[in-house]
């Protein structure tokens, strides 16, 4: 086996969209979200002669995870949570709610719109804010937090208030980590890495690609911690060849009437509620085209571990995550006979 | 502190226990480990009368008559004695005589021989003494003796053979015999061991003059009596147990390596109970290692080996240390250890390619041996002891065994591989690595406790437990740390058997395995 982890660290730190230290537009864009609704929203609300309604706000989605990455096209991405202390019987229909921050941002950037689960809003330079509009727990005679889902003009029984606790999400998908520091970090790292390789082998339109949140709740399924016992060295390829190997061995056959056939499928259902299946979108063919491009994957890695020359194990791996993984000179993969001595650090 | 109970005339309820004789002071309540509410005095007073007054109660009722004998030494304290004696014997379970070794007026052993004074006075020699036999009896347990009044006149001889007469009772008649019928003295001193109920026995003695030469335990015999206490300072009591009923007196230790943390774990080691250590260090102890040796400044310039058995010899009584002022493989070649002579090594070198040669040596086939390494990191960021068993897998090798390193890199290490350290005061010829002598200490006791832990039987894997330090220092000086720095100390308490190398050339399934 070659050794790779170097060119690992290396592209996982191309990649890696830091939270705190990186990627300050993303920040700005998200105070100015902020800022702007804190300063519209009672003029609208004033406007429908409805009663004020202060939102609070909460990070979502990989940017609270911080299993987020660059995007290939630079259409950077940031979901927000906004939570109104207003119950779902005071706003029957979800989408006016959605419709007053539309409203509260409108003519402040390039374009908002109105999507089914969120408010987007977008920038002139490729990036945007997701917006998930929630009526939030305490309001609740349920104490529990509902989610706008719908558009306008949408058919009503598309119109609803949705069961959903992103917080919680985020939990689950972490608490099997609790106490493996080392095991979270590669978890988050193997993350990115199956993100970065749907953006480089996928049209990233529609429902072709499987999406990251869907390839996250398959790490969560699938993954094992490789590392070193003593040393604490991440041994990220092989934790990636066990992973891809296991979500291969996790695809079922259903028979599908309709299409008269078997069709093959991996699931990635939600940990929490509303626990639908996050590819459940996807056709028959695309679900080939994923299983197929695993596949590749999966013997790319392989082939990288039989692999003993640094630089033909690192080509293998650019295939298929693309060309922010490095591939070394030949003179640095040469390795002479090492010296006989190493420096050490130890005393008595 | 305790609020003072004292009965008064202090015989009002007869000879009890838990009141001082002529003092009265009533002994209600042991004050180790109470804490007292300051701010509540009148409850307190209160508290304590209901307390002594139970006390005293039982005492009447005669319903604690055996903590006469749990506190027999503490009353016989109070007698008027003239002299001490200090026992260094270990005390025999059977009636025997024993020597009263006398080096001046004041100054007298109760020893099996000189020898055993010696090893307690830790001198090469006696000097001039004179040596006196004594009776040593012991009582069964169970015996009751009521303690002489120190108001009244000492003990008569009748009331001698009186309260002894169960110790004469168990004396077979060959004892009897050699012990007090052939005994002719004047002067003579008798022993008594007394049972106590909880553990171990109260020693006391009787100084004796028998105008007749005749013993005065035997019927008739008319003797003059004087008490005499017995100052306990035998290795069984002053030393401190391993744990449980386990002495490490008699565990042999190797010590390589006699620097900062060999020369503390020297002294932890000797205070948690193991008195015999070989010492093998070639170094001589320099001025520039003052403030983080253990032997500070006036042992400057000396052999680290024959100074520090001089320290240990100075500070505690019974260690057993012998020196070889040489390098460890030079003692080996020359045959001056014997790896299967000790219980256990333990090499504080800070030398890697010393320590892995010796790990070799541990493995190797005919040795039946456990080995501890310890070494700490530069700047304090850390330290490490690994203990190893011939035999069985986990040692010190598999450390250097890392598939994805070309060079021999410790994967336990918190430094990162290929940086250099070690700093200079003056010079080449005085280069050493920063560590402070606090970091020397806790490496010390990690490595003693391990030590421990596999000499009472109790680590039978091979473990690494590493602590880690403040990187401050160390980060300020522009090094870098490892990922295992990173590790939380209880991933790496968690991870502590898991070092073993399945490919490690000394304990792998490649090694020559024998018999664990």
């Amino acid at each position: 086996m070659a050794t790779v982890q170097k060119y690992f660290d290396l592209f996982h730190d191309k990649i890696k969209l830091g939270r705190f230290d990186e990627e300050d537009t993303l920040r700005d864009k998200r105070r100015i979200v902020r800022e702007k609704l804190l300063a519209n929203l009672p003029g609208v609300f004033e406007k429908h002669k409805e009663k004020n309604l202060v939102p609070t706000f909460r990070d979502q989605g990989s940017y609270a995870m911080n299993t987020g990455i660059k995007p290939l096209e630079g259409d950077f991405d940031i979901d927000q949570g906004v939570y109104f202390e207003s119950s779902v019987t005071d706003y029957p229909d979800p989408v006016v709610l959605k419709e007053r921050v539309h409203e509260a941002l409108d003519g402040h950037t390039k374009k908002v719109e109105i999507r089914r689960p969120c408010v987007t809003v977008f920038y002139q330079d490729g990036y945007h804010v997701d917006l998930a509009v929630y009526s939030c727990a305490s309001a609740n005679a349920d104490k529990q937090d509902y989610l706008a889902m719908g558009k306008v003009g949408s058919e009503e029984k598309y119109r609803v208030w949705q069961l959903s606790d992103p917080t919680a999400l985020t939990d689950k998908l972490f608490e099997r980590f609790d106490g493996d520091d080392t095991g979270r970090k590669q978890y988050r790292r193997v993350i990115r890495f199956m993100k970065r390789w749907k953006d480089v082998n996928f049209v990233s339109s529609g429902n072709g690609a499987p999406r990251g949140i869907g390839l996250t709740v398959n790490t969560h399924d699938y993954f094992q911690p490789n590392y070193d016992a003593t040393s604490f060295k991440l041994d990220d390829l092989t934790a990636l060849r066990d992973l891809a190997q296991a979500m291969l061995d996790a695809f079922t056959s259903t028979w599908v009437f309709a299409e008269w056939k078997f069709i093959r499928r991996l699931k990635a259902q939600l940990l929490v509620t509303p626990f639908n299946d996050v590819y459940e979108k996807m056709t028959s063919k695309q679900m080939e085209t994923f299983e197929a491009k695993l596949q590749e994957l999966c013997d790319a890695l392989n082939a990288a571990i039989k692999e003993v020359d640094t630089r033909k194990a690192c080509q293998l791996l650019r295939n298929v995550f693309g060309d922010d993984f490095d591939v070394p000179e030949e003179s640095e993969t040469a390795r002479p006979t090492p010296p006989p001595v190493s420096t050490h650090s130890q005393s008595a | 502190m305790l609020p003072t109970v004292r009965l008064r005339p202090w015989d009002a309820l007869g000879i009890i226990p838990h009141v001082t004789a002529t003092e009265g002071g009533v002994c209600y309540q042991d004050a180790e480990g109470l804490l007292l509410d300051q701010d509540r005095p009148d409850a307190l007073v209160n508290w304590a009368l209901d307390q002594a007054m139970a006390e005293l109660g039982r005492g009447v009722r005669g319903e604690n008559r055996t903590d006469f004998t749990e506190e027999f030494e503490a009353s016989w304290a109070l007698l008027k004695y003239r002299g001490a004696l200090y026992n260094v014997a270990d005390i025999p379970s059977l009636a025997r005589e024993l020597s009263i070794i006398r080096r001046t007026e004041t100054e007298a052993y109760l020893a099996e021989d000189a020898t055993q004074v010696l090893s307690f006075l830790q001198f090469e020699n006696i000097g001039k003494h004179n040596v006196q036999r004594a009776t040593f009896l012991p009582l069964p347990a169970g015996t009751y003796i009521e303690p002489p009044r120190p108001d009244r006149p000492f003990w008569s001889t009748e009331e001698l053979r009186q309260w002894l007469a169960p110790g004469v009772a168990n004396l077979s008649n060959k004892q009897r015999r050699v012990l007090l019928d052939r005994r002719k003295s004047q002067h003579g001193v008798i022993i008594v061991a007394l049972p106590r109920p909880s553990q171990g026995v109260a020693l006391f003695a009787v100084r004796y003059h028998s105008p007749t030469g005749e013993h005065p335990l035997l019927p008739g015999v008319a003797a003059t009596l004087w008490p005499l206490q017995v100052a306990r300072r035998e290795r069984a009591y002053l030393v401190p147990r391993g744990g449980g009923q386990t002495s490490l007196a008699d565990k042999h230790v190797l010590l390589i390596g006699c620097g900062a943390v060999g020369g503390r774990l020297a002294h932890d080691l000797v205070q948690s109970g193991v008195l015999r250590l070989t010492l093998v260090d070639f170094d001589l102890h320099s001025a520039d290692n003052t403030f983080r040796h253990v032997l500070g400044y006036p042992r400057k310039g000396l052999s680290k080996v024959e100074a520090l058995r001089e320290e240990l010899r100075s500070k505690y009584p019974y260690v057993q240390v012998t020196t070889i002022n040489a390098t460890i493989q030079a003692a080996h070649r020359k045959g001056e250890v014997k790896w299967n002579n000790f219980d256990i090594l333990i090499a504080a070198t800070g030398n890697p390619t010393v320590e892995l040669w010796l790990n070799a040596q541990v493995h190797s086939p005919e040795v039946r041996q456990s080995a501890v390494f310890t070494w700490l990191e530069a700047y304090g960021i850390g330290g490490h002891a690994l203990l190893t068993h011939a035999g069985k897998v986990g040692c010190l090798q598999c450390l250097y065994t890392d598939p994805n390193e070309s060079q021999l890199v410790n994967r336990a290490a918190f430094a990162q591989a290929g940086q250099k350290f070690s700093m200079s005061l003056a010079g080449c010829s005085a280069r050493h690595t920063p560590y402070g002598s606090l970091d020397a200490a806790r490496t010390a006791e990690t490595a003693t406790r391990l030590a421990i832990r596999a000499l009472l039987g109790r680590e039978a894997s091979a473990p690494l437990i590493s602590w880690k330090g403040d990187p401050e220092d160390f980060l300020a000086a522009g090094f870098q740390l490892t990922p295992r720095y990173s590790a939380s100390e209880e991933q790496l308490s968690r991870n502590r058997y898991r070092f073993h190398a399945s490919t490690c050339p000394i304990c792998g399934p490649h090694a020559i395995v024998h018999d664990a």
